[in-house]
């Protein structure tokens, strides 16, 4: 497997790396911005795993990619939780209220 | 060297994540997230097998997934519900039809070997796929339409009940007041 035949991966993971990290500092003010900024990182280092592991013909990096994906998925869920119950406890604005105010 | 078919994953790519990162409604970068989601699946299958890419897609559609419901449950969801179309999340869907197609028909054995790992025989031929991704997008369109529209609607309903309730306090209000000056004025 020649390393030339994936290099636009390559490419492409650190490129969606470096919009993902500008995304991450630029997103301060909306959450889940920051949380799809984080994602596009995440994904891009899963990529890159799978390119390297594909061209060293070695099956760890098939592993430890399965490993981040669902330890990276299970790390955002429980950020949602805190986000949401954090909302729920300092801020709990329902629908009639909003509708109230109008 | 790149062919036409990574340039075109690698543009999409571009596109998509800084829309991501550059729109300022949840609908538009939401489904954009969904574009570049699909476009790297195309791209794990052109370098590796498709089971992982299978895999890649529905860890990151649930994650998709998780995140929509958790919007619509804080109070910035709530608050910008209204603002929020279908067609902003509906728009892309034809897209993200067209691509996985596009590569699957690029990578023929791949399918047969999906086909077959998933029905075990081959009656169902090779477009089995195609039918099921028909199937599942319309069904989430259609799904997310009907979420939308009901909850518009009951938001309507809710306003119009609330202002009825209100001119009736305030006709009860207008008419006390009324007997109570008729009452000032026979003393």
């Amino acid at each position: 497997m020649d390393l030339l035949q994936h290099n636009y991966v390559f490419i492409t993971s650190s490129v969606l790396f470096f919009i993902g990290f500008v995304g991450m500092l630029k997103s301060a003010r909306s959450f889940f911005n920051f949380i799809l900024s984080s994602l596009i990182v995440i994904n891009s280092i899963i990529i890159n795993l799978i390119a390297f592991s594909k061209y060293y013909d070695n099956y760890e990096g098939y592993v430890y990619s399965l490993i981040f994906m669902v330890l990276f998925s299970l790390i955002i869920i429980v950020g949602l939780i805190i986000f949401k119950n954090y909302n729920d406890k300092f801020d709990n604005i329902k629908i009639h209220d909003i509708d109230d105010k109008k | 060297m790149i062919d036409l078919y990574s340039s075109i994953i690698l543009l999409i790519c571009i596109i998509s994540s800084s829309l991501v990162i550059g729109s300022r409604r949840f609908g538009k970068s939401l489904s954009a997230y969904v574009l570049l989601i699909i476009a790297l699946t195309m791209l794990i299958i052109d370098v590796d097998d498709i089971l992982f890419a299978s895999l890649f897609f529905i860890v990151n559609s649930t994650i998709i997934i998780a995140i929509f419901v958790f919007y619509f449950m804080s109070r910035q969801g709530i608050k910008r519900i209204r603002r929020i179309r279908a067609k902003d999340v509906v728009v892309l869907l034809p897209v993200a039809l067209f691509l996985p197609l596009f590569s699957f028909s690029k990578n023929e054995e791949t399918t047969y070997n999906f086909n077959n790992l998933i029905f075990t025989s081959e009656l169902y031929g090779k477009y089995t796929y195609l039918i099921l991704t028909l199937g599942i997008t319309a069904l989430i369109t259609i799904i997310g339409i009907v979420i939308i529209t009901s909850d518009k609607n009951k938001k309507v309903k809710d306003v119009e009940e609330k202002e009825d309730k209100t001119d009736f306090v305030n006709i009860v209000d207008y008419s006390t007041k009324y007997e109570y000056q008729d009452e000032e004025e026979s003393k």
